[in-house]
């Protein structure tokens, strides 16, 4: 999807002075969208925030959810539950409203009061830090954990890593459970992957690794925010059988990422070769890069 | 020779008027069983795939001709389109826009309630919403139909043997 297509897209979305912004921007800029019932619509771009004399009410925050979802927001129950859902293009919404609830757990989501719409980028080059770790002296391509916070570049590293690896000539599997990898529409993907990249689109992690391994017999894994004991369980899995494994995890450090109790057994079984932290305050900026000893190999 | 050929026209004209209203049950039939049959289709895609509105509108217009169809797919393009129209907005300019004289008010009321329950609520929701409209439908369809197949050929031969009178009458 190109600049245009996503303007293009966010503007027939979005109320028409909200619109007029956003034509103006200079490619690229804009990084993210946020909407509260009540309050002026902003737009956080590379050189700031800006504030659109616009304040939808909370029927009409609720109407440009829907629209921005292309009227699919009913289907994606599941991922509203689980807080957002990734629009066509790769962006992603976060939602918030009124939670029905079922003891523990969410049930429903209604009323939407606020979104905030992050908008994917595809930069090329963004990898550039890491590509020459990622393979050893046979060419093998290692595993790799990159360790962020949220909003810091992780998947656009991940993706630009994978089209790398692809463009040489890997043949790269990427289990895209939210759509935010290869942006898929009508089968094809919508960011670039890489021309030797296969893409298992909204299919769980778990399910999706083993599927791939099963199925098109990877040289490489591709993933994004490894989350459950079972996504490890399943990465284990393809480690263990050969497979190079390319995740990605919510974090600050290296540490306090690994040291959660569902990451015990990647960690003591070496799954992973190189570890990526980003930092914490500049977009894209690769912090560090470790080994699979924990010993860094790149300190910025 | 000018008596006979009025007594004809007035036979062929009552006739013609006969088939009119013959035809226009017909048409009302067919739009009514068009949407019965696009309903059910509508109602399995909610449940079975995750299309977002616009695609379901277009999946669910099956017939090129039929007037339902049209207006679903004119719904769909409306919704793409201006996606803040919502999908009551978008069915409400496709039913001006492929209109039909014969859909009956009541009819009318009930398509365009179960166009407001689309557009919002759960999959649960919206798939009860539209069995709720197909049973409300059923019973006009059968309607429909007595009418169309008794009350149709009774017009089209009333018409005729009313022309004839009249054709006779004036000769």
């Amino acid at each position: 999807m190109t600049w245009a297509d996503t303007i293009g897209f966010l503007t027939r979305c979005l109320p028409r002075t909200v619109g007029k912004q956003l034509v103006g921007l200079p490619e690229g800029s804009l990084r993210e969208l946020r909407i509260r019932a009540g309050g002026k619509v902003r737009l956080l771009t590379a050189s700031g925030e800006k504030l659109c004399p616009c304040e939808p009410t909370q029927q009409q925050v609720a109407q440009i959810a829907e629209a921005l979802c292309e009227h699919a927001l009913y289907a994606r129950a599941e991922e509203q539950r689980s807080g957002f859902v990734t629009l066509r293009g790769g962006h992603r919404m976060g939602l918030c409203g009124r939670v029905i609830t079922q003891g523990q757990s969410v049930r429903a989501l209604r009323e939407i009061s606020s979104i905030c719409v992050r908008i994917a980028g595809q930069w090329r080059g963004a990898a550039d830090q890491l590509t020459p770790h990622l393979t050893d002296e046979q060419g093998r391509v290692k595993s790799l954990l990159l360790i962020g916070l949220p909003g810091m570049g992780k998947t656009t590293m991940l993706r630009d890593a994978a089209r790398r690896l692809s463009e040489d000539g890997k043949r790269i599997c990427m289990i895209d459970e939210r759509s935010e990898l290869a942006a898929m529409c009508d089968g094809i993907p919508q960011l670039n992957v890489g021309p030797n990249t296969d893409v298992l689109d909204g299919c769980c992690k778990e399910a999706g690794l083993r599927w791939m391994l099963r199925a098109m017999s990877p040289e490489v894994l591709v993933t994004d925010e490894l989350g459950g004991v079972m996504d490890c369980q399943a990465v284990l899995e393809a480690v263990c059988g050969g497979v190079s494994v390319m995740a990605t995890l919510h974090g600050r450090d290296l540490h306090s990422a690994l040291n959660r109790g569902t990451l015990y057994h990647l960690t003591q079984n070496h799954a992973f070769d190189l570890y990526g932290v980003l930092d914490s305050q500049e977009v894209g900026k690769l912090a560090a890069l470790y080994d699979r000893e924990m010993n860094p190999v790149v300190q910025s | 020779m000018l008596g006979a050929a009025g007594a004809l026209i007035c036979m062929a004209a009552g006739t013609a008027l006969g088939m009119t209203i013959r035809e226009r049950r017909c048409a009302r039939l067919r739009l009514l069983e068009g949407e019965i049959d696009a309903l059910a289709r509508l109602r399995l895609l909610l449940l079975e795939e995750r299309f977002g509105l616009c695609r379901l509108m277009a999946e669910c217009a099956v017939g090129e001709e039929e007037v339902f169809s049209q207006r679903l797919r004119l719904t769909g393009q409306a919704l793409e389109q201006e996606p803040l129209l919502g999908l009551q907005g978008a069915y409400e300019l496709a039913c001006r826009k492929a209109y039909a004289p014969y859909e009956q008010a009541g009819e009318k009321k009930v398509m365009e309630g179960l166009f407001s329950q689309l557009d919002s609520g759960t999959t649960a929701m919206r798939e009860q919403a539209v069995s709720s409209t197909m049973r409300r439908l059923k019973p006009m369809s059968e309607q429909a139909r007595a009418k169309a197949e008794s009350g149709g050929k009774l017009c089209m031969q009333l018409g005729m043997l009313l022309g004839l009178m009249a054709g006779i009458a004036l000769w």
